[in-house]
């Protein structure tokens, strides 16, 4: 696992680099510490990731200018903050967990179980996700997604105005981010239940607008059982 | 009220209605018997009243030597009715006065006379019929010969309007009295302000004034002459008038006011002795006016009110003047003391008000500085690095928590002081400095040039620029340099802060912004008003703040 942890204290980064060596153990490949936003975007740039460990306050800067950017990535992003007052925000901007200082060994072995067990959810559900365009960021409202169809590591957005976008997570990544009325219905599938209008007798799902989307074989059952 | 005709004397619009009537006649109100009954007193007698002409009293004051004594012989005819004492009026202020009545010596002062004094008589001597009024006066005062004024009437009607003068009397003095002590507790109470001294100086010259007055039977002692309570009098005007002027070149605040008081004194001593009272209270009056018309144009806070103030007793002292008004000068007083009270009263509102808000703004700063040190943000990172130094170096974790403890217990020391001295704001840069080496695992260094340490400043100003440093401008860096210098200039002191912050000098930006540079500000504002200034750029290698105070 590639971990990056931005953290302007050097003490409090130095007790998160060796926590989660403990942790993380044989599993960790690479674990690098970025003192200043600036540096940090730099890293994010050039070096693939797995997880960002982010703390908001960084040198009187706000951490939410990396934040924004950072949960568009590939990777999922913790905060690790003083500030739990901005926990919704930061959850709502896309990050798995978000740790309050001080913290222990404990709650970081928490966020990384969260982190390999996919299924569970983020605490507090998304209201945005942050999208590139034309080398610009765009944040989504959640609402607005009708369903999500991955592309390898990567996920297209279809929005209910028949838009769609690109994002740089993987549906797996994205699932436990995402509300619970998102659902992962194929291989390649998450719908926004909220658009949805029936289910076929196809291993189809109906969304308002006509748009049918696949069933796998396995969830259809259970579909069937909830929608009919 | 049949027979009972009450003679009015009427001291209070007396003068419109003296001087027709020739002859004394009961009913009738109080006259001064003309000359031309009056005959001079000498040894042979003349036209010999009933009761011998008395010559070479011994009085206590000697009668001016030409001066003759002069006497009355009046007749009377008592209308039959009902039965009641009567009593009889001699007003005679300006010399002595003997009464005779049916030849009996019904009184003799030999002295000063009095304003108001009546004399009673039984009830026999009162019976309906023929009577005789015997006076002799010799006027003490004047050049000119002067008579008194004499009545006949009912003794209840005469006990009774004295009684109400003496209630009138301690009415106004009462008034004044309250006036004084309303002021004297204000001028103690509040701030000290020297007007309100004045004003109570002007109340108890008042009251003196009233106290003193002759017309009342109020305190009338045998050792105090009326001709003494004229000249008292005269003073408690010249008195009053400096008081008041006195007021007003403060009030107004008056450039060079001290001399101004001064000369206006010296004026009051030299019309005590050249100018009569009247004249001397109308120019007091015009150069009180013109007082406060100089506070009404440089928009003096109080200039309203004194103006209002001044004109409502100019006018009263006019309408009393002309006799429009019994007692148009204290009146106008009053009005005056009444205006000042409200003015004051405003005034006094305005400051509490100023008080609490000042009180409001340090009780702010005070818990700024607290929430500044022990804020959330400060105290939850520190805990997380102390759980780094328990968990790794345990020995350095409570050498740590020493230090945090010994920064809360300096801010709880100095947040609610206006100044501390620079020492103890020095110890709480260099402790917070320890603290953040810690936290960041790197060196910072604090000079200081030029301090004695006795200096006072206000508390957490340097610490401010030592937080707002370490936050902005060591991101990438272990190593810190802070500098404090203190020069004087020109009269002025120069605190002089530098750091060799990078992020300054990368960006160019500030490092004072938000909350930080708003405390500051505060804190200032707080300490010394207007009189500093505080400037900070990108400088060479750093970031340079200067805090420069004006003494």
């Amino acid at each position: 696992m590639r971990i990056l942890i931005v953290e302007d204290e050097a003490l409090i980064a130095q007790r998160i680099e060796r926590l989660i060596r403990e942790i993380l153990g044989a599993s960790l490949r690479q674990v690098v510490v970025k003192p200043t936003i600036e540096s940090a975007r730099t890293h994010l740039r050039e070096h693939p990731l797995d997880v960002l460990i982010l703390d908001l306050n960084l040198n009187g800067k706000n951490g939410f200018e990396l934040l924004t950017e950072a949960v568009s990535g590939a990777f999922q992003t913790f905060v690790i903050s003083a500030y739990t007052d901005r926990a919704v925000e930061a959850y709502e901007y896309g990050v798995l967990d978000f740790i309050a200082k001080p913290f222990n060994k404990q709650r970081l072995q928490k966020a990384f179980d969260r982190y390999d067990n996919q299924h569970y959810r983020a605490a507090y559900p998304i209201q945005f996700l942050a999208v590139r365009k034309n080398q610009q960021l765009q944040l989504l409202n959640i609402s607005d997604i009708a369903y999500l169809r991955g592309a390898g590591n990567y996920a297209e957005l279809h929005l209910t105005d028949g838009r769609t976008a690109l994002h740089d997570k993987s549906l797996r990544h994205l699932i436990p981010l995402l509300p619970a009325h998102f659902e992962r219905i194929h291989k390649s599938f998450i719908v926004n239940f909220k658009c949805v209008e029936a289910i076929t007798n196809q291993y189809e799902i109906r969304l308002h607008g006509g748009t049918r989307i696949p069933i796998s074989r396995s969830k259809y059952k259970a579909l069937k059982d909830r929608l009919g | 009220m049949g027979r009972f005709w009450a003679v009015l004397f009427c001291l209070w619009s007396g003068p419109v209605l003296w001087g027709q009537a020739t002859v004394l006649s009961i009913g009738d109100t109080p006259e001064i018997l003309p000359p031309s009954l009056w005959r001079v007193c000498d040894a042979s007698g003349g036209d010999p009243p009933v009761v011998p002409c008395t010559v070479g009293l011994e009085w206590e004051a000697d009668p001016i030597p030409e001066r003759a004594f002069h006497w009355c012989s009046i007749q009377l005819d008592l209308p039959s009715g009902e039965e009641a004492a009567l009593a009889v009026f001699v007003s005679y202020g300006t010399g002595a006065v003997t009464v005779y009545w049916d030849g009996r010596l019904l009184y003799e002062n030999r002295r000063w006379g009095s304003y108001s004094n009546y004399l009673p008589l039984s009830v026999a001597e009162s019976q309906p019929g023929k009577h005789h009024l015997l006076l002799q006066v010799s006027d003490l005062s004047s050049e000119e010969a002067t008579f008194p004024r004499v009545g006949v009437g009912t003794l209840e009607f005469f006990a009774g309007r004295v009684r109400y003068l003496n209630h009138r009397l301690i009415f106004m003095v009462a008034i004044f009295l309250t006036a004084t002590l309303f002021f004297l507790t204000f001028y103690f109470g509040f701030s000290r302000k020297t007007s309100f001294l004045w004003l109570s100086a002007f109340g108890l010259t008042n009251v003196f004034k009233a106290i003193l007055k002759p017309q009342q039977n109020f305190f009338s002692p045998d050792w105090l002459q009326d001709f003494q309570n004229y000249e008292s009098i005269h003073l408690a005007v010249v008195l009053g008038a400096v008081a008041l002027f006195g007021f007003i070149l403060w009030e107004m605040s008056i450039p060079r006011r001290r001399w101004w008081l001064l000369g206006f004194a010296a004026f009051g001593l030299l019309a005590y002795s050249t100018i009569s009272e009247s004249h001397f209270l109308v120019w007091s009056m015009i150069l009180s006016t013109l007082g406060i018309l100089y506070g009404v144009r440089q928009k003096s806070e109080g200039a309203p009110w004194a103006l209002v103030a001044m004109g409502g007793l100019m006018l009263f002292t006019y309408l009393g003047y002309r006799d429009w008004l019994g007692f148009g000068y204290f009146i106008g007083i009053i009005f005056f003391l009444l205006c000042m009270t409200i003015s004051v009263g405003q005034k006094v509102a305005q400051q509490i008000r100023l008080r609490q808000e000042a009180s409001l703004r340090s009780a702010s700063l005070e818990n700024q500085l607290l929430k500044k040190s022990i804020q959330p943000h400060f105290i939850l990172n520190s805990l997380a690095s102390l759980q780094e130094l328990i968990d790794q170096k345990p020995a350095k974790a409570s050498d740590f928590v020493e230090r945090l403890a010994e920064e809360f217990r300096l801010v709880n020391k100095v947040s609610n002081k206006k100044l501390i001295p620079i020492a103890d704001e020095i110890r709480l840069c260099q402790i917070h400095l320890q603290i953040m080496e810690y936290r960041k695992d790197a060196h910072f260094e604090l000079r200081t040039e030029g301090l004695s340490g006795e200096e006072a400043v206000p508390p957490g100003i340097f610490h401010t620029l030592i937080e707002n440093g370490i936050t902005h401008g060591y991101g990438n860096r272990r190593r810190g340099q802070f500098h404090l210098r203190k020069v004087r200039e020109n009269g002025h002191v120069r605190y002089i802060f530098y750091n060799d912050s990078e992020i300054a000098v990368e960006e160019g930006q500030s490092q004072s912004k938000g909350t930080g540079l708003r405390y500051l500000e505060a804190r200032l504002r707080e300490a010394y008003a207007d009189g500093w200034e505080l400037k900070s750029g990108a400088v060479a290698g750093g970031w340079q703040v200067e805090l420069i105070l004006k003494t």
